[in-house]
This record gives C-alpha cells, sequence and structure tokens, in this order.
C-alpha cells in the first residue's frame, strides 16, 4: 500500500471493467464531536421526544449513533456524493421526527430507506449528466491493488471495510449484506426497504457470505 | 503432500444460512464459525466505532433539526389559522347569502308576493289595499306600498311577477278581506254605510246566480260564502247574532250619520216618513221594509234577499206595483 497523506486513506480495486478507487479523507481533530452520553437503545422513546422538543443532547445521541453507519453505506455507494447525501437524509429526518411513530429499530430503517432513496435519485441525476469531474489531485497518492483481501483485516476500518464489500460483491450483496450489518435491519426489514421478498434476501445475503469467504478466505499455497 | 486443501479456493466454503444469518446478526461466537474468520473480522469493522471524518456533519443536523423543530412549532398556528379562514369565508358566503335573500324576500313582500302562514291566498299588498277603502292613512300606505314596488322593479328579475300581484291584489280589493283586521264600529256611524255595503255585495252575489228567486227566498242576512267575509261584513253579521236578528233587520234602522235609534234620522237627502225604517238614498212608505237605492212603491216589497210576507214582491228595485208606493217623498 502507498504511503498517503495524514488524514486521508486510499485503496483501489481493479475489476474487469477498470480500476475503482476509494479515498477516505479525515477532518482535523478539533471538529470531531463526540456525545458526552453515549447511546443507550432503552431510552428510544426519551430521545425521540426530546429530538422532536429540539433538544442538542438527544440529537448529538442519535447523530453519533447514525452517521457512521449512514456514512459508511453511502461513502460504499456513492464515495464523492455520501456527504451531500447524509446531509438531505437529515433534512428529512428533521423534517419527519415529529411524525415518526416507532422503536430503535424502526428508525434504522426509516433512515436508511430515505438514504436509498436519495442515492436513486443521485444516481438518476448522475446518468443524465454523463459527466462526473474528479480532481486530478484525487490520483495521486493512489494506486492499483489487485488483491485488496490483502488489506490487513485487523486493521480495517468501518468505511473500508464496507469499501472492500462493495467492491467484491455485486451490487445486490453487497447492499444486502451492509444493510444486514450496518443497519442491523433484519431480513424482513431489508426485503422490505429493497422490496424485494424475505426468499431473495436470504438466497442473496448467503451467496454474499459464501463469496466473501471464498475472496477473504485463505490463501492457496504451492508447495513446491 | 501439502496440509493444504488445494480444492479450498476452488470450492466455495461449506456455509450454512444459519452461519450465514449469526454471521451478518452479530451473534456470539459467529467468529468461531470454520473459514469464517476473515468475514467476521470486516463485520466487526463495519460495526466499529465512529471516525471523526463520520461525525463531521453534526453541526449542519443540529441546525436542521432546529429548523425543524420551530416549523414543527409553528404548525399548530397554522393549523389554527386555516379553520379561522374557513369560518371567515364561510361566514362571509352566509353573510352575502342572507343579505341577497333579505332584499329579495324584502322586493317580495313590498310587492306582495310573500304568502302568509296566516293567509295562503292573500298577498300582503292586498291588505293594505283593503284598508285603503276603510282608511285614508291606510290609503297612503297602499300609495307607498305601490311605489316601493315600482322602485324595485329596476332591481330584480322578480319585479314583474311582483308589480303584476301587486296589481292583481288592487284589483281585488272588495273581494278579499283581512283576518287581523277590526273594522268599523257596526254600531257607530259606520252602521249605515256597512249596511249599504253589505247589502249591494248580497246583491251583486245574487243577481250572479239568481236574478227571479232571490228576492223571494234567498235572505239577505246572510252572507253567501260565509267563510269569506270581509272583516268589516264580519263584524256587521256577528253584530247582528249576537243582536238576535238577521243582517237585514239589523241595519233596517241604520241612517246615514248616526245609528237607527235616533228618531230624528232620514235618509241622506231624503226625507223620510217613517222615521224607524230608511231606505239610503230613497225613502221607503212601507216603514217595514225598505230596498235600498231604489223607490219602492210597493208597501209589502222587500229587499232582495229580505224574507218576504207578501208572496207578490218582484225583483228589487223594480216598483211593479205602481199603486203601492210613491217613489219619493
Amino acid at each position: 500500500m502507498p504511503g498517503r497523506q495524514p488524514g486521508t486513506f486510499a485503496f483501489g480495486v481493479r475489476r474487469p471493467a477498470g480500476e475503482i478507487w476509494v479515498t477516505v479523507t479525515s477532518v482535523p481533530a478539533d471538529e470531531f464531536h463526540v456525545p458526552s452520553v453515549p447511546f443507550d437503545p432503552s431510552r428510544w422513546a426519551d430521545l425521540v421526544a426530546a429530538i422532536a422538543d429540539g433538544e442538542s443532547h438527544a440529537i448529538e445521541e442519535v447523530f453519533a449513533e447514525m452517521q457512521p453507519r449512514l456514512l459508511r453505506f453511502l461513502r460504499s455507494q456513492e464515495p464523492r456524493a455520501a456527504d451531500d447525501l447524509a446531509a438531505e437524509v437529515w433534512l428529512a429526518v428533521a423534517g419527519g421526527i415529529s411524525r415518526f411513530d416507532g422503536d430503535w429499530s424502526d428508525f434504522r430503517a426509516w433512515v436508511f430507506s430515505i438514504a436509498r432513496r436519495r442515492l436513486a435519485d443521485h444516481r438518476r441525476t448522475a446518468v443524465r449528466r454523463r459527466t462526473d469531474i474528479v480532481d486530478v489531485e484525487t490520483f495521486v497518492h493512489h494506486h492499483a491493488n489487485d488483491a485488496p483481501e490483502d488489506e490487513v483485516l485487523d486493521q480495517m476500518s468501518g468505511q473500508q471495510a464496507a469499501t472492500l464489500i462493495t467492491s467484491i460483491l455485486s451490487g445486490d450483496q453487497a447492499e444486502v449484506l451492509l444493510l444486514r450489518v450496518l443497519a442491523d435491519l433484519n431480513v424482513d426489514q431489508v426485503a422490505v426497504i429493497m422490496q424485494r421478498s424475505p426468499s431473495w434476501v436470504r438466497v442473496t445475503q448467503h451467496r454474499a457470505v459464501r463469496t466473501l469467504a471464498k475472496r477473504l478466505g485463505p490463501k492457496i499455497v504451492v508447495m513446491r | 503432500m501439502s496440509g493444504w486443501d488445494d480444492l479450498h479456493d476452488v470450492t466455495p466454503p461449506r456455509i450454512s444460512p444459519e452461519d450465514a444469518e449469526r454471521l451478518l446478526s452479530g451473534a456470539p461466537g459467529a467468529d468461531a464459525i470454520h473459514d469464517v474468520a476473515e468475514i467476521s473480522a470486516v463485520f466487526d469493522a463495519l460495526r466499529g466505532p465512529a471516525e471523526p471524518a463520520e461525525l463531521q456533519g453534526l453541526h449542519s443536523a443540529l441546525v436542521a433539526f432546529g429548523a425543524a423543530v420551530v416549523t414543527t412549532q409553528l404548525d399548530p398556528s397554522t393549523a389554527r389559522t386555516r379553520p379561522m379562514i374557513r369560518k371567515i369565508l364561510t361566514g362571509k358566503a352566509i353573510t352575502t347569502i342572507g343579505v341577497v335573500t333579505l332584499i329579495s324576500a324584502g322586493a317580495a313582500a313590498a310587492a306582495g308576493v310573500v304568502p302568509t302562514p296566516f293567509s295562503a291566498s292573500r298577498p300582503l299588498a292586498a291588505t293594505s289595499t283593503q284598508h285603503k277603502a276603510d282608511d285614508d292613512t291606510d290609503e297612503t300606505l297602499a300609495g307607498d306600498t305601490t311605489s316601493s314596488t315600482e322602485v324595485s322593479t329596476t332591481e330584480s328579475t322578480e319585479v314583474d311577477a311582483a308589480k303584476a300581484a301587486a296589481d292583481d291584489a288592487a284589483e281585488t280589493t272588495d273581494s278579499t278581506d283581512s283576518t287581523d283586521g277590526v273594522g268599523p264600529d257596526v254600531n257607530g256611524p259606520a252602521k249605515f254605510g256597512l249596511c249599504t255595503a253589505f247589502e249591494a255585495r248580497n246583491k251583486h252575489d245574487d243577481t250572479t246566480t239568481t236574478t227571479t228567486t232571490v228576492a223571494t227566498a234567498t235572505p239577505v242576512a246572510e252572507p253567501v260564502a260565509g267563510g269569506d267575509l270581509p272583516v268589516p261584513f264580519q263584524a256587521l253579521t256577528d253584530a247582528a247574532t249576537a243582536a238576535g236578528q238577521s243582517v237585514a233587520d239589523f241595519c233596517a234602522d241604520a241612517v246615514p250619520g248616526g245609528t237607527g235609534d235616533s228618531p230624528s234620522a232620514t235618509a241622506p237627502g231624503k226625507s223620510g216618513d217613517n222615521p224607524s225604517a230608511t231606505a239610503p238614498g230613497k225613502s221607503g212608505d212601507n216603514p217595514s221594509a225598505t230596498a235600498p237605492g231604489k223607490p219602492d212603491s210597493n208597501p209589502s216589497a222587500t229587499v232582495p234577499g229580505q224574507p218576504d210576507s207578501n208572496p207578490s214582491a218582484t225583483a228589487p228595485g223594480k216598483p211593479d206595483n205602481p199603486g203601492g208606493g210613491h217613489g219619493k217623498p
């Protein structure tokens, strides 16, 4: 893996259709905000009521728990537009939180369903635009990595793991796995979000896990 | 010989659906599943804690939630104003309809086409016109009604019908009555006029039906249609009934300008030989019976409708017996 600038991480995957490069840029530490109160799903009803009242501590608590999942999902799907899409998702959540009625699991399903719709809208717009301008500096420190599974799994970040899954699996398989693991949704919830049957979700996730195991499993050691 | 399975990378790992479900749901011990340790590590990383780069949008989220809270707090007031607007609009609509209805009803009432619940067949203007014959004040009132009708003709399409109804009502003054009127005092100075009008009315009604038999058989005391008597006539009939007399008998002593009780009462412009019985405008020789407005030469002759003791009596107003009367005093 080539050297990279502090605060950035990049790796690429060579696929038959071409090379895919993923760049994750960190922000200065002074902008990092950690909620003082850890997230507690058992207080979900109180949190929702507090959010509806505009209490910032509740918003911070839920945001800190939800935003990493959301960003990892969006960045694995549309890296360049992920932050803007996440902001749109939170705007939609803020607009509808007063009418939301459900538990923590329902909230996650709701947020990710919004994210998928925003992704679909963004992709339709991108298809019409036909161009996606990328700064040259983006590729300066990137290099092709023929074996993304060679990445040290123990040191992999959450975003790296999401990007790895997306780069290895097909679109549907990666999305099913990300929704199951990142959003922590069950089969039925994923089926509803993806507008598929639960059986299709089970079959897809099983194939995805087998594919990951095949790619990330022990290497063949040729003994001479 | 190698200790590795040469077909390990060729044949996909045997991972059951249950194991896949355990991996995806993060069940405890999932990393112990054979050949899925790497996958478990990836999934653990996926569920890892937040990094600084992943929390930089907190400020924007706080702003968005703050704006949403403000909007939500404003919504109830907006929700309250919408029904208020509807109420205002509904009130305006009702007020407009009410004003239009009142104007139309007023014009119709002024024209006399609005039926009253007490008199289904009698327009309002007819009542005013009825009083016109009895009182000069009511005449002025009737004139005002007419002028009001004329003014309203320029304002509404109902005007023509209303005016026609008003004209009809004015024309039917003699045949209509008032249910709530009192009428003149039948025992007062108006008695003579009432009696004269009553007899003339009965005469008119009788002549339209039977001409030859009225004088001999039809009593003048009873109205032809008892239920449609005008108030003055009804009062006259009631007074006669209260006195135990017929109307003709009750009117027998009526003299112009006063009651028949005055011995000096005479017919206007005519002198009467019999102070007890006069005929309006004409004097009768027969004190027991007179024919109104016509000289009666036959002492036995009676007025139309009056019970006649003389079977030779003929039609009223025609002196068929030249030797019976002198016509004028």
